[in-house]
């Protein structure tokens, strides 16, 4: 639990380091692979409930990131064209407000996740990864073909949104929003895996037999842990739409859910800083070797490869190792 | 809506489902057998693909290029079956997904580097070009009708073998039990990897069949591979009789949604939003089919009761 | 005379051609120990697992605290007052035994379903946790998750969860199995308290612990109750004595 913080603060401080260095040595580019970071570790910790506390194998969580993403794309696009979103039974428009659209980003994804997990959840184990993967390209296809907010080639809107006085378009400010977000989630998950329902959640995933045993479904315990999971990040594809000003049926496609899911594989599957530590290493990896090759894909291929078969425990185990046998040669 | 169209395109969805039917035969065979989950199955399709694309393009034998696309899918099979997959049997299912995700990565990428990212077009054989005339004044393409043909003759030689051949019971001995054919002096990898070559092959052969009719291009696999694990998903992991009936009803019910539904539509809305509306609905149907099919059976059609 | 807090009647359950469970009529009254006893294999396991609602039944009633639970799923049925310790150790590797009684414990304190509260903060909980580890003794190692305690400390573990669920009825699949002399004589102790609290469903091999706890003993025999009565009825019992204890060694 100790090494966990340390790590989890270790990664954190990385990624505003990296920040700041963007901000001071006025390099709005590389301010804005940070925002990227921050938000693909916000998407990760949102998974790592599901994934590393629950122990769900979700394939499907590019349906939330895409789902948070084109709710931000839509709200904005209609505040933009003056159009309402619907004209009954009530009269909705458009919002540029960056708050409102994040709520609105979160309820969505937190709603399409209740079906699926139900019913992903009705048998489980390696039916459990089809039914997730099959669910989010059903929504990738529905994207693909539904013209209204531009099909295919996506929607593109101008401006992020706003939120209070603060100028969104300015990198620096930017950055320090998604990381402000980044920050206040990784708090919210340290504090429900201390809770009640974090201690019945371990149990769900080590042990459910036990868990119905003592009188809690576990189907039940998973399932809220799914859709807290689809809610973190949802609210992180809004982020990501608003960073792009655009959204495409890509955020929805099974390579983001694969992509969502090495980030928290990369960093260390339940740890809370793993997400973190996967995006920003996520993110290096794509600059450097992607600087080689335009297939660096595949060099990330063979490196999660040997990653995974020698069992490692992604950058968080390796940290405690590293830990481990410091304390063992200081003892 | 004439009754020839109805026709034709009920064998378009049959012609799709038994495409399917190969790409799901090997994932249930896999998952059954060995335990393992392997998204990289459509990769395998992709390169059965590439390989008949490459030598019909070097020698201009279609029969050479599918026999390429068989050998190769099942080549690249063994090869990764023996790297890379043997060792994930006994790890839990996070680390058979991340691992073959990243054989998504490998595969693709290094086929884009080989093949560069535009489609490849195959032409099919002057002899089997052209249409056939069905009774009830169908013309249907040659081809195609010669897919279905193949395909279910694969599918009867694929049951055959797993339920006549000495292979087969070994395979269905290791589904039921693999400490017992482990005990039975059966050797264990030998007949893993036998069994993943022959899922590979059947998914290297599809790859090519449609790649004809289609087009060859990287990322061709994935789509596919989604519709195999739906077909799964309806018809009940580790049968393969489940896996035809699953596979065929997806065909046809995707093919007909895609041509019918904006029919239906229209007859109540302006042309133009009922071929949205109904498009769009026809791209979700086969996944609102298996929300049906989990709600009902959650063990899937023929699937054995949880 | 009092309503038994469980009853079942006729309760069956196959496997294939095997009848595990064929008929089985078993009462558990307030306050009384009572011993199921018969050779491997005569479906004491099955029953506990039919009765706790880890299987479904064939055909059958299962009546706890009168009601029929014979189809309510096994949550429904701990929350009714049920608790069970499995013959294997069911835990979770990396919580700690302090951990696995707090949960236990949430039940009948307002459930699992609190995201902010840290449960380290609950004062009051492990407080109670803490009493009942050192019933089972197990206070000295609450704090070392279940990966690092002795197969003995898992069994007294399993004890400590049913207990922390404080039921009216408790099933115990052969608890002693595995736990050493101490270990065994502790826990005799403890049912022995016990007694009157709840009644207790004990499945056991060791005859002497049996004969020395029991209120009542129930002999299974194929899947069937060939005798039930006190110890000194089961002792003398002719059909007891040729189809079980005049094997036993």
């Amino acid at each position: 639990m100790r090494s966990d913080m340390i790590f989890t603060l270790a990664a954190m401080a990385a990624l505003l380091a990296a920040g700041l260095y963007g901000y001071l040595g006025d390099e709005p580019f590389f301010l804005t692979l940070a925002a990227k970071a921050a938000i693909f570790a916000l998407a990760g910790a949102g998974l790592n409930i599901a994934l590393g506390y629950g122990g769900l194998v979700s394939l499907g969580h590019a349906a939330f990131f895409g789902i948070g993403g084109y709710a931000a794309g839509i709200l904005a696009s209609h505040a933009r064209n003056y159009e309402p979103l619907m004209s009954w039974p009530v009269e909705l428009a458009g919002t540029t407000s960056a708050p409102l659209i994040w709520i609105v980003a979160m309820l969505a994804a937190g709603l399409f996740s209740l079906p699926m997990g139900l019913l992903s959840l009705r048998t489980g184990g390696v039916y459990f990864i089809m039914i997730t993967l099959a669910f989010a390209q059903m929504l990738y296809y529905f994207a693909v073909s539904w013209p209204a907010y531009g099909g295919e080639d996506g929607l593109s809107f101008y401006v992020r949104n706003e939120l209070g006085g603060l100028s969104t378009m300015d990198p620096w400010s930017w950055f320090l929003i998604c990381y402000a977000i980044l920050a206040v989630a990784l708090v919210f998950i340290a504090v429900l895996t201390r809770s009640r329902f974090g201690l019945a959640l371990t149990m769900a995933r080590e042990n459910p037999l036990r868990l119905g045993n003592i009188g809690v479904a576990p189907r039940r315990v998973l399932l809220t842990a799914f859709v807290i999971s689809a809610i973190v990040t949802g609210l992180a594809g809004a982020l990501y739409a608003d960073l792009n000003r655009f959204v495409s049926p890509s955020m929805l496609s099974w390579h983001m859910s694969g992509e969502i899911m090495v980030f928290v594989i990369l960093g260390g599957v339940g740890r809370l800083g793993g997400p973190v530590a996967g995006a920003c290493v996520f993110i290096l990896l794509e600059q450097v070797l992607g600087g080689f090759t335009e297939y660096w894909q595949f060099l990330l291929g063979v490196a999660l490869i040997v990653i995974v078969l020698m069992g490692s425990g992604g950058l968080a185990g390796l940290f405690e190792r590293t830990g481990v046998r410091k304390a063992a040669a200081h003892g | 809506m004439s009754a020839a169209l109805f026709f034709e395109q009920l064998l378009n969805g049959l012609q799709f489902g038994v495409m399917l039917f190969l790409m799901a035969a090997g994932l249930t065979l896999v998952f059954g057998v060995m335990g393992l989950i392997n998204l990289a199955h459509g990769s395998l399709y992709m390169v059965g693909a590439f390989a008949c694309a490459s030598v019909v393009a070097a020698t201009g034998s279609f029969t050479l290029g599918l026999l390429a696309s068989f050998v190769a899918a099942a080549f690249a099979g063994v090869i990764v079956e023996g790297l890379v997959l043997r060792r994930l049997y006994r790890r839990d299912h996070l680390d058979q997904v991340i691992v073959t995700f990243a054989l998504i990565l490998v595969f693709t990428e290094g086929t884009r580097w080989l093949f560069g990212s535009y489609p490849l077009y195959l032409d099919i054989p002057p002899a089997l070009q052209g249409t056939v005339h069905l009774p009830g004044g169908i013309d249907y393409p040659l081809f195609r009708l010669m897919i279905i043909l193949v395909g279910l003759l694969v599918a009867a030689l694929l049951f055959l073998a797993v339920n006549r051949t000495r292979l087969g019971i070994r395979i269905r001995a290791g589904e039921a039990d693999r400490e017992m054919i482990a005990a039975l002096g059966v050797d264990i990898s030998r007949l893993y990897m036998i069994v993943f070559a022959l899922g590979a092959a059947l998914a290297g052969f599809a790859g090519a069949l449609v790649g004809s009719v289609q087009s060859v291009q990287v990322g061709m696999g994935e789509p596919v591979l989604i519709l195999g694990f739906v077909v799964i998903v309806i018809g009940g992991i580790g049968s393969i009789g489940g896996a035809l009936v699953a596979a065929i009803l997806v065909g046809i019910t995707d093919t007909m949604g895609r041509v019918f539904l904006p029919m239906v539509f229209a007859g109540f809305t302006d042309p133009a939003s009922a071929n949205a509306t109904g498009s769009a609905l026809a791209s979700m149907l086969i996944y609102i089919l298996m929300a049906l099919v989990l709600v009902f059976r959650p063990s899937g059609l023929f699937g054995e009761k949880a | 005379m009092v309503e038994p807090l469980l009853t079942t009647r006729g309760l069956s359950r196959g496997f294939g051609a095997l009848k595990a469970c064929d008929g089985v009529d078993i009462d558990i009254r307030a306050g009384e120990i009572h011993a199921l006893i018969g050779p491997n294999g005569a479906g004491k396991s099955t029953f506990v697992k039919l009765v706790s609602g880890e299987i479904a039944p064939d055909s059958g009633s299962i009546h706890l605290l009168g009601k029929p639970v014979g189809t309510l799923p096994m949550t429904a049925r701990a929350g009714m007052g049920m608790a069970r310790s499995f013959q294997v150790s069911a835990l979770a590797p990396s919580m700690t035994g302090l951990e696995h009684v707090v949960l236990a414990l949430l039940q009948h304190r307002g459930g699992v379903f609190h995201f902010f509260r840290p449960i380290a903060r609950d004062t009051g909980l492990k407080a109670r946790a803490e009493e009942i580890l050192a019933r089972v003794g197990m206070l000295d190692r609450a704090t070392i998750p279940v990966a690092g305690l002795s197969h003995g400390e898992r069994r007294q573990l399993e004890i400590a969860i049913a207990l922390a669920l404080e039921p009216r009825v408790l099933l115990l699949d052969e608890p002693m199995a595995g736990m050493g002399a101490e270990g065994s004589a502790r826990l005799a102790a403890l049912l022995n308290e016990l007694r009157g609290d709840m009644g207790i469903l004990l499945i056991e091999h060791d005859m002497e612990t049996v004969f020395a706890l029991a209120d009542r003993i129930s002999v299974m025999v194929g899947g069937q109750i060939v005798a039930t009565g006190n110890a000194g009825e089961i002792r003398s019992n002719a059909t007891v004595q040729s189809a079980y204890l005049g094997d036993a060694p």
